[in-house]
């Protein structure tokens, strides 16, 4: 397969019997991504275990910030649309195109980590800290590990523009801005799961 | 692996993945199809789906039909990302059910962990 691949990645028609168009990189990102899903699958549970074992589990809506998150959700999803026009973009060779709508993405990234820090900032003036209860550490962990990988993905972003700045994935050689949404994509999908348990149900 | 014994296959086992949205890199520099409409109309239904989980959290509900509705909501909303942003619907069943059987197993095991807080709960 990963002949074919590696030739996918550079312009050319190449097809596996099993996993069709989809190149090495891509498919080792879904496996990657599989092993972070079951980390927050863990994370998620653990926090869902403790509260239903709590008797006096607080409203989540009394201490975090329900319409400002809902905001953060808002940007987080608006750069998941704009991951999938810069790749369309790529496609169709539109170097600019490419350019502008990853430049939006890392920005909707930004968006949510300031916001992220001024919810942490806030919470932790106001004295929910970690170590508060069972609520404050499991929130702080799962909103975390998600924030880290928000982090990691806006990272991620910025390398791939600059290779694009460069000149790369503009010439029907998209592989890795493919790759790349894939993981983008990935933490809009946990944030979405993240925002209903963590802050959502009451 | 011969490219071309590959073509074959894939003309032969597949023809609905070939012209399906998943475009090769050649599509890509020539005739790529753009998908920006139906891009534009998930982007519209996450929209309305959160405005929607908003509005069901301040409804009032008893609270096993809002988190009924909220989990609901939740799971078409991280689906369609998966389905449409992702591509999952555009590839191979080989790849779709590499990332979606696995994926099975902590609702699984979640759904054991309440059966089994239940039983205690109710029965010890």
């Amino acid at each position: 397969m990963s002949e074919i691949a590696h030739e996918a990645g550079h312009g050319e028609v190449t097809v596996d019997p099993d996993f069709g168009t989809a190149s090495d990189g891509k498919v080792g990102m879904w496996i990657f991504l599989l092993t972070d899903a079951m980390s927050f699958s863990g994370l998620l549970l653990g926090y869902g275990i403790l509260r239903s074992q709590s008797h006096n589990w607080p409203n989540p809506a009394e201490r975090l910030g329900i319409p400002s998150t809902a905001v953060m959700t808002f940007a987080l999803i608006c750069s998941s649309v704009s991951m999938v026009l810069a790749l369309e973009a790529a496609k169709e060779r539109n170097r600019k195109g490419t350019i502008q709508w990853l430049c939006a993405t890392i920005f909707g990234g930004l968006f949510f980590l300031g916001g992220q820090v001024r919810e942490y900032t806030n919470l932790i003036h106001e004295g929910h800290v970690f170590s508060q209860d069972q609520f404050m550490s499991t929130f702080y962990s799962v909103t975390g590990f998600h924030g880290l990988h928000v982090f990691t993905g806006v990272t991620y972003l910025i390398i791939i523009l600059i290779r694009t700045l460069k000149g790369h994935y503009t010439n029907g050689d998209y592989n890795h801005i493919e790759i790349c949404g894939l993981f983008w994509h990935f933490v809009d999908l946990v944030w979405i799961l993240v925002f209903t348990f963590v802050y959502l149900i009451q | 692996m011969a490219t071309e014994a590959a073509h074959a296959h894939e003309e032969k086992k597949a023809p609905a993945a070939v012209q399906g949205a998943a475009p090769s890199a050649l599509q890509g520099a020539h005739g790529h199809t753009s998908h920006r409409a139906k891009y534009l109309k998930v982007f519209a239904a996450l929209v309305v789906l959160t405005g929607l989980e908003l509005g069901v959290v301040y409804a009032g509900l008893p609270k096993s039909t809002l988190i009924a509705l909220l989990i609901g909501l939740a799971l078409a909303k991280a689906g369609a990302v998966a389905l449409w942003f992702m591509h999952l619907a555009d590839e191979r069943r080989v790849l779709r059910l590499m990332v979606g059987f696995p994926l099975l197993f902590p609702p699984l095991y979640a759904c054991v962990l309440i059966a089994e807080s239940f039983y205690r709960s109710h029965f010890m």
